[in-house]
């Protein structure tokens, strides 16, 4: 199917993504008179075709065809074909091309006219709405098949295989030739769209706002002044480009475009909600920012970034270990309460993130509109369910580096040593304890509620406030889960089960039928024997004589010199107490890890407490000290299955770990791919994705590239590439950019400097006419888009222009307002996803929960709040203020410097005059608490449009 | 409606209008438009939403115009509250024919400790922990039926607020300002009033998650009474009103002169605007949480305390315009009563009732009542059993109630709320919504009908698809509107 669009059919180019913009593209049609009734035979466009087969066809099957189709033919009338539809029944024409007004099938369905249709049940509106763009479209209808039958997903793959423009192969389009002078392959391509509509490219802008642009653009900061006279001054031919290499060689670079991915990678500092108060913390993830910080100052080659962030464990790690920080990609989202949500959001981010694929959307069911079966989300879905975190992130950094260490390590591994020490000492004393007071337990088993009688009685030797509730508790629970246990419990149950007031003498009886049962094996014998000698006259004194037994067989085993046995091996006769003694789960035998379950509060106080203080040490490991947040692949994959309706206790069919069929070859009518065998298949899958022949990966990222230079991408849906995505008006640039990517090594910095040298990157940012008339969204790109500065770059830049930015690079994140105020760029400040300042959400940064494919840009009186009142701008006002009046005395000297400075070019008389006045007049309400009449007059020139916007 | 960035599409709202000319009218397609709502969309710049809280009118006329939502945390007791089950109280003691799971172990019926009694002429019982409240009963709409999902606070709490209970959705004040933006530009479109800190899940109750950061709710700590700690930047502390504005007025004179060389555009319009508007903010702002301008009968009215300041702040906040806003109880989970039931019940109601009385009646004395949607409820209700003790979980006191999501109430008022009637019914004891069974997404649904919107086409765009407050449930329940 054709890919052209014919200039004339500009709306129809946009895809039908919403019911509104269906509207909009009727209304277009109709009012341009273009509603002719096409031949049965005429060719429809791949996106009118694509709109019959995703919104028109499951339609007609669903609530027409049972009546009207090859079954039935209700009143005369089928639907199954177009010829059929044109035609009609007994009643006249079901429609009538281009015509959905007058036509039957809409007046009906609208139930406007003599019949309502369907008869049960009418359709929803936007059914209704879509079935007349059809008609208005003149009834798009594939030529090869004329009957109307449901797609197969094969045939559905193979329909966007072969339709969808994103889904083609990566070429180089053709350059046009094109009448105005142009510099480079790229421009032609502009321009050539430009010249369809008599248009032209703006001028090229004058070197101050070039400068300007370029640097905010790649390091997010103002120019120098300096700088600034130095390349206005500069007339040399590639002056220019020399500026270009030296902005990307500057480590800012890095800083600045690395913000860019932390919105793609929903990148924060935390984990999210965590239970119990845990610490959220994810103390390494800072790794992962600096990891992509250094990879774009590198110019690592785009393919091998996607293959680190999802399988540098597979590839060869270099000595200082640094790539593996790579795979914080992976781990640094949301940790979600239940783990397959987690899952979720690593396989969108992997999925959206790289590709513009919304996989996501078939977790639950298969995709309504892309080729992508639920099938194939559970095999991603397998890949990274069999990753896993391990005990121990590696420590980043050369093994000299990491020495310097030693001493946090020392101190962490002795608190890990006192913290088992002090285990293992209140583990012997709880034991000890246990076993020194059968008799004082058992008896407040068997006289629950009872302290002040068991406290009375000869035997015991606890006082009540020495008895351990939750060592009660244990014994309890171990009786009752051992309620047949056959020596010691069952026949001491049938003891208890006599009432009280006959007890003494219907307990001998039952003592005398035990000892002539036959099976009285199972009673152990020298329980037997000692209820016999001495037969309990109440039912407390059963404790007693329980726990002499008990004390007697831990003595047994003392003096046998096994004091602990905890093997369940029994080298000593035994006639079954022993067993019961010592088994798994009796308190006289509990293991370590049960500790908690039996210490007193106040034990558990101090093991908690040493406890806390090795997760703070954990968390706040010495600043140097980094380590990558990876995964691992677990040990024993396990296969994944389908979760009917995302369910994961309904599991269906098998999902072998694979690669989505809609971007795998199809070939005689079967998807060609082969399941991943190498461990959980993450290096087969980043091989997939960063291959030259994966269609989507380099369209997406210079798509997202050409957004941060434009501030508007050229696909409008930077993360949805999918059929619902309509080719962009500038495809052919898109392209272009995608096929030169590729071919230098897609290098990132190479296509920087393709699309910044250009001439159309270099244009004003002036409205003109006629283009704002015809062209008033910019899409053709005649002009270059003025720009304000995201939060990170005004914050920045306001620290850079006061002196105080401390361009340290790397580290642990630091809160950036507060008590204490931070001078480090934005990218190192703290993001707590669990409750994100305020102030980043008023600045449109994107919730770190999710993917974000652009930012949102608003205009709230938040922001100005900030500007005028934060402590922060003050104290940016306030420096400002003294740099400028070190030297100068005089105002207008100040005023000269403030704006150089600031905006890199001196102020006008105008300009001067207004400062002085402000100055002046400001000085005569000042008093000493205010801020002084220079500092707020430099925050006046700080929140002024020409400080927050690039032309 | 929109899609991911409306602001964005190659045909833009101003781009169409020049091409279709006359089109739109002729075809009557205007009123399509109007549905979804694209003809309220920025209608100055294409490439830019400017300010996205400009008041927006809904898709059909509602007669909510705002809202406040009492948010009693924790899970208050319907049974001890607003459920009246004269059977519970026959049986106190004795094992119910059935216990439905809910978090913990729960043992016998435990009877109501608190007196019910009929109040205004619709005669519904209400308990003597409401009787300030009960007093409006005939403008009361008490939902009985309200059944969640889970019976444990964190995805209750989601699902109350965000309509989902385990992934990031954006939460309901902020879908609804999103519909309808704000009416006062000098006041955060979204408060969320809570004392002492966050509750439960912290800010996630009022994310806007994938929808634009103005959406979320602005938290003030109503703990505190000075304004620079209830709203962040909105006071200075080196200049004076007088001092900042002849800062602005310098500042406009250089975007003057700045526009004179860059041309007009409506971006820098906007943000020029935005400064007087935070200059007005910061008036408006002080002025608003400043209860003691009100005269001392309506300080008397409301009670002492914390809830009664923030409930007087809450009447003050919709006065003024703001759109939403929701008045937590207080941080953590304050109702979640495991023990001690009738103690802390009672504590906590003596806080919150006399307020809410008062906040009725004088929503209603100034005419707001009637476009002011008052909501009142928690995640869940609670248990007509006895929670039983757990090492860990409770004190074991064996007087308390476990959580109920089985089963719990909720009551709206005014705003288009058909006063005066129970809707549905949980079984004799209270177990388990069996009349009627209203979910929290139709209860959502519901929601957005008051105020004007069809809930399944209140839609954003996000990641290739639609989402909506609803997901793909709810039913509007319409015997709950007064019609």
């Amino acid at each position: 199917m054709s890919l052209v669009h014919r200039p004339n059919d500009f709306a129809i180019m946009i895809r039908y993504y919403t019911r509104l913009l269906l509207t909009w593209i009727t209304t277009f049609i109709l009012a341009c008179g273009s509603a002719d009734a096409r031949t049965e035979d005429e060719t429809f466009s791949s996106r009118q075709l694509d709109f019959f087969e995703n919104r028109i066809r499951p339609l007609l099957i669903q609530h027409c065809l049972e009546c009207h189709g090859p079954a039935k033919s209700e009143n005369g009338l089928r639907l199954d074909s177009r010829s059929a539809i044109l035609q009609g029944g007994d009643s006249g024409p079901a429609a009538i091309a281009g015509m959905p007004q007058d036509s039957m099938l809409i007046q009906s369905i609208s139930h406007a006219g003599d019949y309502d249709m369907p008869p049960n049940k009418k359709l929803e509106d936007q059914e209704i709405s879509a079935l007349s763009q059809w008609i208005a479209m003149s009834l798009p209808w594939p030529a090869k098949r004329p009957e109307l039958k449901e797609l197969t997903p094969i045939e559905k793959i193979h329909n966007h295989q072969t339709q969808h423009w994103a889904f083609q192969p990566v070429t180089s389009p053709a350059i046009p030739e094109v009448k105005q002078p142009a510099r480079s392959a790229l421009d032609r391509l502009v321009i050539a769209n430009l010249e369809t509509k008599k248009l032209s490219l703006s001028p090229r802008a004058d070197r101050r706002t070039l400068i300007r642009r370029a640097t905010f653009d790649l390091t997010g900061l103002p120019p120098t002044f300096e700088q600034v006279e130095k390349f206005t001054g500069d007339t040399s031919p590639d002056a220019y480009e020399k500026l270009i290499d030296r902005l990307l060689a500057s480590p800012a670079y890095g800083e600045r475009w690395a913000r860019h991915w932390l919105d793609i990678a929903r990148y924060a500092d935390t984990s999210g909600y965590t239970l119990d108060n845990k610490d959220n913390r994810y103390p390494f993830a800072f790794s992962y920012r600096d990891y992509v910080i250094d990879s774009l100052n590198n110019d690592l080659p785009y393919n091998d970034f996607i293959r680190e962030q999802l399988a540098a464990d597979y590839l060869d790690i270099p000595e200082d270990k640094k790539s593996l920080a790579a795979l914080g990609f992976i781990s640094v989202g949301r940790k979600y309460l239940a783990r397959p949500d987690t899952i979720d959001d690593q396989v969108d981010v992997v999925t959206r993130g790289l590709m513009g694929l919304t996989v996501s959307c078939a977790r639950c069911h298969d995709h309504k509109y892309d080729a992508i079966p639920t099938q194939d989300y559970y095999s991603l879905y397998g890949i990274f369910n069999n990753n896993e975190v391990p005990k121990e992130l590696p420590l980043l950094g050369t093994p000299q580096q990491r020495t310097q260490f030693q001493d946090y390590f020392n101190s962490l591994k002795k608190r890990k040593e006192q913290a088992q020490a002090l285990r293992n000492k209140h583990y012997d004393l709880r034991l000890k304890h246990i076993r020194s007071n059968f008799s004082d337990y058992i008896a407040h088993v068997i006289a629950p509620g009872q302290g002040d009688l068991i406290a009375s009685q000869p035997f015991t030797k606890l006082t009540k406030s020495e008895v351990q509730s939750n060592i009660v508790k244990q014994w309890r629970s171990f009786f009752s889960k051992n309620r047949n246990e056959p020596t010691v419990v069952k026949p001491t149950l049938a003891l208890l089960a006599i009432p009280d007031d006959q007890f003494a003498w219907k307990a001998k009886l039952q003592i005398e039928e035990w000892e002539k049962s036959p099976d009285r094996q199972a009673l152990a014998k020298k329980y037997l024997k000692r209820l016999i000698a001495q037969p309990p006259q109440t039912k407390i004194e059963l404790a007693n004589i329980i726990g002499q037994l008990f004390s007697e067989t831990i003595s047994a085993w003392a003096e046998a010199g096994s004091p602990q046995p905890r093997t369940g091996n029994f080298p000593l006769p035994d006639d079954g107490l022993a067993q019961f003694v010592f088994a798994k789960k009796s308190p006289a035998n509990f293991p370590l890890n049960e500790l908690d379950n039996y210490l007193d509060p106040d034990a558990k106080t101090a093991i908690q407490n040493i406890d806390k203080e090795i997760e703070k040490l954990n968390n706040h490991p010495p600043d140097q000290l980094a380590r990558a947040m990876v995964i691992q692949d677990k040990s024993n994959l396990t296969q994944t299955r389908v979760m009917i309706r995302g369910n994961q206790h309904r599991r269906g069919d098998v999902a072998p770990r694979q690669f989505v069929a809609v971007l795998s070859p199809l070939e005689n009518g079967e998807i060609k791919r082969e399941p991943f065998k190498n461990k959980s298949g993450r290096l087969e899958l980043a091989d997939k994705i960063a291959s030259p022949d994966n269609p989507l990966t380099a369209r997406v990222f210079v798509n997202r590239v050409w957004m941060h230079h434009f501030s508007k991408p050229l696909v409008n849906t930077p993360s949805d590439f999918g059929i619902r995505c309509s080719p962009p008006v500038q495809s052919a640039l898109l392209d272009y950019l995608a096929s030169e990517f590729m071919k230098n090594n897609w290098s990132i910095k190479h296509l920087h400097k393709t699309i910044m040298l250009s001439d159309t990157y270099c244009q004003t940012s002036k409205d003109r006419l006629p283009c704002t008339g015809i062209d008033p969204e910019n899409t053709l790109l005649w002009k270059m888009n003025r720009r304000r500065l995201e939060f990170e770059s005004l914050r920045d830049s306001m620290l850079a222009v006061s002196g105080q930015l401390d361009s340290r690079m790397h580290g642990k994140p630091e809160k950036l307002f507060g008590a204490v105020q931070s001078r480090r760029k934005t990218i190192y400040g703290e993001i707590d996803r669990q409750n994100l300042p305020g102030i980043y959400r008023v600045f449109d940064l994107p919730n770190p929960d999710q993917s974000a494919a652009k930012r949102t840009r608003t205009t709230v009186p938040q922001q100005s709040l900030f500007m005028i009142n934060s402590p922060f701008v003050a104290a940016q006002a306030n420096h400002l203020m003294k740099n400028v009046s070190k030297n100068n005395e005089i105002p207008l000297d100040q005023i000269k410097q403030l704006y150089r400075i600031l905006f890199q070019r001196d102020p006008t008389l105008l300009e001067i005059e207004v400062g002085s006045q402000y100055i002046n007049s400001a000085q005569l309400s000042h008093k000493p608490e205010n801020l002084s009449p220079l500092a707020s007059y430099a925050q006046v020139l700080l929140c002024t449009n020409e400080f927050e916007f690039i032309d | 409606m929109q899609r991911e960035n409306n602001n964005e599409s190659s045909l833009s709202r101003r781009n169409l209008l020049k091409r279709c000319g006359t089109g739109l009218a002729a075809l009557g397609l205007a009123g399509i438009l109007h549905d979804d709502r694209m003809l309220h969309a920025s209608t100055t710049a294409p490439d830019e939403a400017l300010n996205p809280l400009l008041a927006k009118p809904p898709h059909f006329r509602g007669k909510a115009k705002r809202v406040i939502h009492l948010f009693m945390n924790g899970g208050p007791s319907h049974v001890d509250t607003f459920d009246y089950k004269p059977e519970l109280q026959k049986r106190d003691g004795q094992k119910l024919p059935f216990t439905l799971k809910t978090e913990r172990k729960t043992g016998v019926a435990l009877a109501s400790p608190f007196k019910f009694k009929q109040y205004g002429e619709s005669g519904i019982h209400v308990s003597e922990l409401f009787h300030h409240t009960a007093q409006h009963i005939d403008d009361i709409a008490v939902v009985n039926s309200m059944h969640a999902d889970v019976p444990n606070h964190e995805p209750s709490l989601l699902l109350m607020n965000c309509g989902e209970s385990r992934l990031v959705r954006p939460s309901v004040g902020s879908w609804i300002t999103y519909g309808l933006g704000t009416e006062n530009q000098n006041l955060p479109g979204y408060i969320a009033l809570c004392p002492g800190g966050y509750p439960i899940k912290d800010t996630q109750n009022w994310q806007s998650a994938f929808l634009p950061g103005v959406f979320q709710g602005t938290h003030v700590d109503t703990k505190h009474k000075s304004i620079e700690k209830l709203i962040e930047h909105v006071t200075n502390a080196q200049l004076t009103r007088q001092q900042q504005r002849q800062q602005l007025n310098t500042l406009n004179r250089l975007n003057q002169i700045h526009r004179e060389q860059a041309g007009t555009d409506p971006v820098l319009e906007a943000r020029i605007q935005s400064y007087e508007l935070a200059f007005r903010m910061q008036m408006e702002a002080t002025d608003v949480f400043d209860v003691s301008q009100e005269p001392q009968h309506v300080l008397d009215a409301y009670g002492k305390g914390v809830n009664a300041r923030q409930l007087l702040i809450a009447r003050r906040l919709v006065e003024r315009g703001v759109r939403y806003v929701q008045v937590w109880h207080g941080h953590g989970q304050p109702w979640d009563n495991h023990d001690d039931l009738e103690v802390n019940h009672r504590r906590l109601a003596g806080e919150c009732d006399q307020g809410i009385g008062a906040l009725l009646s004088d929503l209603k004395q100034r005419g707001l009542l009637d476009e002011t949607l008052v909501i009142w409820g928690g995640e869940f209700g609670r248990t007509p059993v006895v929670e039983l003790p757990k090492a860990g979980s409770n004190a074991g006191k064996i007087n308390g109630r476990d959580h109920n999501h089985h089963g719990f109430t909720v009551w709206m008022a005014g705003g288009g709320v058909k006063g005066g009637q129970t809707y549905g019914a949980t079984d004799e004891f209270g177990f388990k919504a069996t009349e009627n069974p209203v979910h929290v997404h139709d209860l959502h649904a519901t929601m957005l009908q008051l105020l004007g919107f069809n809930h399944k086409k209140l839609t954003y765009r996000y990641a290739g698809r639609d989402f909506r407050l609803t997901d793909v449930h709810g039913n509007v329940i319409h015997d709950l509107i007064d019609s």
